[in-house]
């Protein structure tokens, strides 16, 4: 990963770094990893998620929850996993106040056998108005016989919120490979610059 | 530098090309006029080597080889250069990144050294001023939100950056103001040259006002029907295809 702002970037685990919120738990029993944020008043924080290579047969689970208001948490998360490399992400954050927000933009790139199972949960209770909440998922699959599940649930009970979702799965474009491919750029390296820009939204913050 | 022979090709078990002979030679600019579904986007494809088309009989040969045992990234490094009718949109790929990449890539090909950040910078910048584009499309995505005329210009860009032997405007005038179809033109006039084959595919005689070519051919039904000079697409013009069906 580049490191571009480094100021107050702490290793939380191995698989995350924070920017903001020291109120991070980290749980870690058997092959589940649980983390529970939850931000401190007037906070803007910045998670940065991405599983280790190696790590197979692991659950992960980042639960946050907005007790206070006017707090903020982005989540960038990059799984990219090959061989037989099989994860499972579960996300869940609980706006209970009004006036937060929460961004979280996840990439997977699957390559081999490679699987994945990932769902992230919105939850915003009756009295969280004006809350800000956006889910979006997008995978690549770079083998036939890679697996991704994904699953996003909004649960809303407020009125008066933004909220949005989306989870895509697709394959690399030929028209875009052919494209750099008739530009004189190798098939090999061309399939290289084509994963690097679909990750380049969740890294190139880092 | 081209030469086409009795070329066939299918896509999807549909005959497009019947039997194409073309010969271009260095220092020519060539004109294809047709109307749609004639073939022209076919032969382009063809030339640069894109999936999906089959050629069943004939040959193309580019500079003495073979073209057809060429994967398009070879055709790109031998000189063939498509300057594509539906540019693709490659969000997270810089376009700076991408034209630095492709440059030395080809440089690399050709044995000759690779040009640095700052080497790059300073070659770009003159023809970026050449395309009417600002430095700041070099920070953008790859076509990403460009408009048509802006992709098209982005095009001509790597024309002029890649310096192939034989450029292929696959209807580079289409969906372009006045002002952008006279920077495209200058772009590719600004190519031509003794050492440079150019092939305009068109519907119009349009950019042929501004890029006067050599040579003017009729396309319909997947064959070259008439050939001439310049008058011939200033007929066209005139009187449509339909005199030719």
């Amino acid at each position: 990963m580049v490191m571009q702002s480094m100021n107050n970037l702490r290793v939380v685990a191995p698989s995350m770094l924070c920017d903001g919120t020291s109120n991070i738990i980290v749980r870690e029993k058997d092959n589940m990893i649980n983390f529970l944020i939850e931000p401190e008043k007037n906070s803007s924080s910045t998670i940065y998620f991405s599983i280790p290579e190696n790590i197979t047969d692991k659950k992960f689970t980042i639960n946050i929850n907005f007790n206070y208001e006017n707090a903020s948490v982005d989540i960038f998360g990059l799984y990219q996993i090959k061989n037989k490399q099989s994860v499972e992400i579960k996300t869940e954050i609980n706006h209970f106040v009004p006036h937060c927000n929460s961004k979280q933009i996840w990439r997977g790139v699957l390559h081999d056998f490679a699987k994945a199972n990932f769902e992230g949960k919105i939850i915003v209770a009756k009295d969280a108005q004006k809350t800000d909440a956006q889910l979006s998922n997008k995978n690549l699959l770079l083998s036939k016989s890679a697996e991704i599940n994904t699953k996003p649930i909004l649960e809303i009970y407020a009125d008066d919120v933004k909220c949005s979702h989306g989870a895509t799965v697709g394959f690399l474009d030929n028209e875009a490979l052919f494209y750099l491919r008739s530009r004189g750029i190798s098939e090999n390296t061309a399939h290289e610059i084509l994963v690097q820009g679909f990750i380049n939204e969740v890294i190139h913050v880092i | 530098m081209l030469i086409i022979k009795n070329l066939h090709a299918t896509i999807n078990n549909t005959e497009i090309l019947r039997g194409i002979n073309l010969q271009i030679n260095a220092g020519e600019v060539h004109a294809i006029m047709g109307p749609n579904g004639s073939g022209k986007t076919t032969l382009s494809n063809v030339l640069a080597g894109r999936d999906n088309y089959i050629v069943t009989q004939g040959e193309i040969l580019f500079c003495g080889k073979n073209l057809l045992d060429l994967s398009p990234e070879a055709r790109a490094i031998a000189g063939i250069f498509l300057a594509m009718q539906y540019p693709v949109e490659i969000p997270g790929v810089n376009n700076s990144y991408f034209l630095k990449t492709a440059l030395n890539s080809i440089r690399k090909s050709r044995g000759e050294s690779e040009l640095d950040a700052f080497e790059f910078m300073e070659l770009i910048k003159k023809y970026l001023s050449e395309v009417g584009m600002d430095e700041k499309f070099l920070k953008r995505s790859v076509n990403a939100g460009f408009s048509g005329g802006e992709k098209k210009r982005n095009e001509v860009l790597q024309l002029l950056l890649l310096q192939p032997k034989l450029a292929i405007c696959d209807e580079t005038d289409s969906g372009l103001d006045v002002d952008a179809l006279q920077t495209v033109a200058k772009g590719i006039n600004l190519f031509r040259g003794k050492d440079h084959g150019v092939l305009l595919i068109t519907h119009y005689q349009r950019l042929l006002n501004y890029v006067e070519p050599d040579f003017v051919h009729v396309l319909m039904h997947g064959k070259i029907i008439k050939s001439g000079d310049k008058k011939l697409a200033l007929e066209i013009e005139k009187n449509g295809y339909a005199e030719h069906e």
